[in-house]
């Protein structure tokens, strides 16, 4: 009810600072003659800036959740406002890094970067880009290196690249380092917060890893599956630049967990 | 070892001329039916470089040559015009698919002789009838095989081009056909090959030049040898249009050369 009286009080516009908004989402996909519900009354919201998790078990609808605010998916009810304006389909105001390896096999590591910006801006002043944003996730020496060739932290590095350079204001990263070995991944981490100190954009990323949501994130939506819906909302009060070793990290990790465990007694 | 590797494809061939040489210094077999290599030689030389008149078949090559390019360049050029679209649309949007592949696999079972009477009754004989039954037999592999990649296309790379903004038209040029590349590339070279068989099928009606003619009418006159050679010709001239259809598509397509 509560949440309810919320919506009413505000606006269809943004509310002030809100990057992201998701209003009573619901999803339901029909498999054969029974109706799966996925997602169930969502609503949420991410501000400017912000570095929000979703973190939930799998099956919990999260990745169907951000291909809805991609614009991939539509919801079978309810609302995606980004900036205040609906979202319907997908745009590169909404940069997505998918968690496997969605670079173009036939492009190299520059020219998978310059995909988005082409035709847009005159060539001098692409290539000046390009060779920026390479620098930015260190791959100036791998620019024209084919997907194949790169290992794949290095990927998912150019992945993240490519549509930096086209300024999105909200970065949608569903599991993206999920398939990458331990010591690439808090490499990927950390690079991904030091892009986020630079360049200042607001990310929604999607994890199963506790850890990872510890680390990275200033808020952490915790959620729960049959149907996928919100249970939790936590602010991570961890000063940064975190550190995994410290006592404080680790009462973050055991509190997240037991959240989440508490689902898996229902 | 690398040098043995290189060596490696010429082993065959040079196994089956010398069986062939032996053969003939043997006199195992009667030259009415396999004449010796020096005899066949002869004859390509003739037919290859004699001044017009000189012998037999001399001097005929290059309008020969220019005849069959023609109608295997026509029909297969009609075939990827035809198949390649209509292949990349199937792939692509299932209403197409369901309106077309019905009746193409239908026409597919279709062996290619069985158009042969139509077509002569329909363009007669000569360059239109021949252009038809490569055009429509170079069609299929083109239009499968090009259906093919763009349905195996990830998803995935449509929704990377939609999130960094582009738009539908430039999506088939910037991630369709790079994307299909590989199918593309076999789909054409698969059309040509079988262009060049179905010339000679087309060829064999009675045309008075083309290599495929060259060769009925050497069985007519009972010279083996210009059959020999005018097959020789067609498989060197099948592999080089194969050599010089990949090479094009590389220089023309990234994405072809740099397929794995």
């Amino acid at each position: 009810m509560t949440r309810r009286l919320r919506l009413v009080v505000t606006p269809s516009g943004a509310s002030a600072g809100a990057a992201l908004q998701a209003v009573d989402l619901n999803c339901v996909f029909k498999t054969g003659g029974a109706d799966v519900k996925v997602l169930h009354d969502l609503t949420f919201e991410v501000k400017e800036g912000e570095l929000v998790c979703l973190l939930g078990p799998s099956g919990c609808g999260k990745s169907t959740l951000l291909k809805i605010i991609a614009g991939f998916l539509a919801p079978s009810s309810g609302r995606v406002l980004v900036q205040g304006r609906a979202v319907v389909k997908p745009g590169a105001d909404r940069g997505v890094v998918f968690q496997e390896d969605a670079l173009f096999p036939w492009l190299t590591a520059a020219e998978n970067i310059a995909f988005g910006l082409k035709g847009r801006l005159p060539g001098k002043a692409l290539a000046a880009e390009v060779t920026r944003y390479l620098e930015l996730v260190g791959l100036s020496p791998f620019r024209d290196y084919l997907p194949r060739q790169l290992s794949g932290g290095m990927k998912q590095r150019v992945a993240m690249a490519r549509v930096l350079i086209l300024k999105p204001q909200l970065l949608l990263m569903d599991e993206p380092f999920g398939a990458l070995d331990a010591q690439t991944r808090e490499e990927m981490q950390t690079l991904l917060l030091s892009l986020w100190a630079e360049l200042g954009h607001t990310i929604l990323f999607v994890t199963h890893d506790i850890n990872e949501a510890v680390f990275l994130a200033d808020r952490v939506l915790v959620m729960e599956k049959g149907p996928g819906r919100i249970r939790r909302e936590m602010r991570v009060a961890l000063p940064r630049p975190r550190r995994k070793e410290g006592e404080a990290f680790h009462r973050w990790y055991r509190q997240i967990r037991s959240e989440l465990r508490s689902e898996d007694r229902l | 070892m690398p040098r043995f590797d290189r060596l490696l494809p010429w082993v065959l061939p040079f196994m089956l001329m010398l069986a062939w040489v032996l053969a003939d210094a043997a006199q195992l077999v009667p030259a009415y039916l396999l004449p010796g290599p020096a005899k066949v030689l002869e004859a390509g030389g003739h037919y290859l470089f004699g001044k017009a008149g000189s012998a037999p078949y001399a001097g005929r090559f290059c309008s020969d040559l220019q005849a069959s390019l023609l109608r295997v360049g026509c029909g297969f050029g009609l075939a990827v015009l035809l198949g390649l679209p209509m292949g990349l649309m199937t792939g692509r949007l299932p209403l197409f698919q369901k309106l077309t592949s019905g009746l193409i696999n239908a026409l597919r079972a279709v062996p290619g002789i069985c158009w042969l009477p139509l077509g002569m009754v329909w363009f007669g004989i000569g360059l239109h009838t021949t252009v038809f039954l490569v055009g429509l037999a170079a069609f299929f592999p083109i239009y499968l095989n090009s259906a093919g990649g763009a349905r195996q296309i990830d998803p995935i790379l449509y929704q990377s081009g939609a999130m960094m903004g582009v738009g539908r038209f430039r999506g088939v040029f910037a991630i369709l056909l790079p994307a299909a590349m590989p199918s593309i590339v076999t789909g054409l070279r698969l059309g040509l090959g079988i262009a060049w068989a179905y010339l000679v099928l087309g060829e064999l009606t009675g045309v008075p030049d083309g290599l495929g003619a060259i060769i009925m009418d050497a069985r007519m006159l009972g010279r083996i040898d210009m059959i020999i050679v005018g097959i020789v010709i067609i498989a060197a001239m099948g592999r080089l249009s194969d050599v010089l259809l990949k090479a094009g598509m590389k220089l023309c397509f990234k994405s072809a050369r740099r397929l794995p």
